[in-house]
């Protein structure tokens, strides 16, 4: 078990976009996107998470190849679970409406568990390992998608809360 | 070990539905809200009503029975609009928590 360098990569870039988000959604701070705010914290703080495991669990696998393997997909599935609560919690208590970025976030994390439980019991359980090249392609698509979604719901919220204070001025 | 993995996953992927079909559940519960408050506009309107009329009571006692009589319907409507809430969500089928409330209320589940 190594390493994938160019996946890593790939994911540590769209962790780099996703924190730009957030600090430009905190500089035009409004209230209009505050369920985009929160999503994309969420996502910032579950993503780095995943960032910073993942090498982790590499070195336990030098060691612990079994464990490892396992940890791997409950320590992923439990991340997504934690995104997902958090969204739902933070909703719910600022009383903020679900966005439609914030749907698509959840979605996207749903999607992500269930490829891990599928990846986890092809490759542990039946031991057929054909899902290894669809676990390998849909993690980063759907990494990559959820970053595309958020950039441009940031710009978004920024262009319509630019149009609401124009309106405003008359 | 596998069946120890396999029992945390199944817990995680339980969660994951309930938290996802709350978050999704949330805009059918304010949409639901919004059209039974506006069903019961008319009878909120006559409770705000009879409170400005109770400005108008001299007498300290008849004042606070007025107002006794108020609080008495604004409860009563107000678990009614809890009522009706929890029997549109339970009608749509979007919410277990509408049916444990509708119980709860001697209501028919």
């Amino acid at each position: 078990m190594n390493l994938n360098p160019e996946l890593y990569l790939l994911s540590s870039t769209c962790l780099v976009v996703q924190i730009a988000c957030l600090l430009f959604l905190i500089k035009f701070y409004s209230q209009q996107s505050n369920s985009i705010f929160i999503t994309t914290a969420v996502v910032v703080v579950a993503n780095a998470m995943m960032v910073v495991i993942e090498p982790m669990l590499f070195q336990l696998a030098e060691h612990y190849r079994e464990v490892a393997k396992h940890a791997w997909y409950i320590i992923f599935t439990l991340i997504d679970l934690i995104a997902i609560y958090a969204l739902f919690k933070f909703h719910k208590l600022l009383g903020i409406k679900v966005s439609l970025s914030a749907k698509f976030v959840t979605s996207a994390y749903m999607a992500f568990s269930c490829i891990q439980i599928l990846r986890f019991c092809d490759r542990l359980i039946l031991e057929t390992n054909f899902m290894q090249y669809v676990y390998q392609v849909s993690i980063p698509f759907i990494g990559v998608t959820m970053t595309l979604v958020i950039l441009y719901n940031t710009v978004m919220s920024k262009l319509k809360s630019v149009d609401a204070s124009k309106e405003v001025l008359g | 070990m596998i069946f120890v993995s396999v029992f945390i996953l199944s817990v995680l992927i339980i969660f994951h539905f309930r938290f996802a079909k709350e978050l999704f559940d949330s805009e059918i519960t304010e949409h639901v809200q919004r059209k039974i408050k506006s069903d019961l506009s008319e009878e909120a309107f006559c409770i705000v009503e009879n409170l400005i009329d109770v400005d108008r009571i001299r007498y300290r006692s008849d004042k606070e029975l007025a107002l006794e009589q108020i609080q008495g319907k604004a409860s009563e409507l107000y678990e009614e609009y809890e009522i009706k809430v929890a029997e549109e969500l339970q009608k749509s089928g979007s919410s277990y928590k509408a049916f444990g409330y509708v119980v709860l209320k001697g209501g028919n589940p």
